[in-house]
């Protein structure tokens, strides 16, 4: 019950881990952008 | 013609799911030593963000002369009467390591570089250092603030209940407090702040930041101080908040 505890944990960590990764890149470009239009006020 | 209609209720239901979730944008240490730089930095956040936000005033004049002192004062009015809401961030920001603090007091000015100015006073103290800041805020006579913020957001466990005995809000690094009657009201929010984060780390606070505005849950505050457009940079500055404005609605204290 423990190892399988255990290895679930890590799994979950390791996905965590890869998709904040991607986020990050993901963020870093948004962030980065020159054009970045702010739409909230549109929707308004 | 049909599709098209579809795609915008959805678009519209999206953005009202979007809007149901909150934060708050917070210019921090606002004072007479950086207010020509950081009034710039103000307005152009306040633009990004499509409405005033809210700005933490460090009240001491220091040694700024008298004209300087004039202009703050002139400055902050300018603030008050475009919609900009005011929080009171301490007397002076900096700590008087003169004062007498519990040893939870002296860790906490370790690590904020002496800039935590309420930590580890006693009941006395705190309540001294609060009177000041607030005579010094009015020194600068421009109506009352909404809020108290302490500096580094380490106060004393005198703090809070003084604080809000004067002012309508207070907040630590886990929450903003309302006193309702004899009740006080804890919001849950995490403050995303970057000035005491190390430069490497920087890239990864601003993610963390942007993954917390997009999971539901909590009114966080997204905090910005004049070192930032330093470190971070102008342009990372406002696409985070032109992001976090796409999938949050901004509010400020008084909206709470």
């Amino acid at each position: 019950m423990s190892d399988w505890l255990f290895k679930s944990w890590i799994k979950v960590s390791v996905v965590t881990v890869i998709l904040f990764f991607f986020y990050h890149l993901f963020i870093s470009l948004k962030l980065e952008q020159e054009d970045f239009k702010n739409n909230s006020n549109d929707q308004e | 013609m049909e599709q098209n209609k579809d795609i915008a209720d959805i678009q519209a239901a999206e953005a009202v799911f979007h809007k149901k979730k909150k934060f708050i944008l917070c210019y921090h240490s606002f004072s007479v030593m950086n207010f020509k730089k950081a009034r710039v930095q103000i307005r152009k956040i306040a633009e990004a963000a499509g409405s005033p936000i809210s700005i933490a005033v460090v009240p001491a004049f220091g040694a700024a002369p008298e004209s300087e002192a004039e202009e703050f004062r002139e400055e902050l009015e300018k603030f008050v009467q475009e919609g900009y809401e005011i929080m009171l961030h301490g007397a002076r920001h900096r700590a008087d390591l003169s004062l007498k603090r519990s040893l939870q007091g002296k860790l906490a000015l370790l690590i904020s570089n002496n800039e935590a100015e309420f930590a580890g006073l006693n009941e006395r103290l705190t309540q001294a250092l609060l009177k000041r800041s607030l005579a010094l805020w009015k020194a600068h006579g421009t109506g009352k603030p909404s809020g108290f913020i302490p500096p580094i957001w380490f106060g004393n466990k005198f703090l809070k209940q003084q604080a809000l005995e004067i002012f309508d809000y207070y907040e630590d690094y886990h929450g903003i407090y309302k006193k309702i009657g004899d009740k006080i009201k804890k919001t849950y929010s995490k403050t995303l702040s970057f000035s005491i984060i190390p430069n490497a780390l920087l890239g990864l606070a601003q993610t963390y930041a942007c993954l917390r505005m997009l999971l539901p849950g909590g009114t966080h505050r997204l905090v910005f101080h004049e070192k930032d457009f330093r470190t971070i940079g102008e342009k990372r500055i406002l696409n985070m908040v032109r992001y976090t404005s796409t999938m949050r609605e901004k509010i400020m204290y008084k909206d709470l």
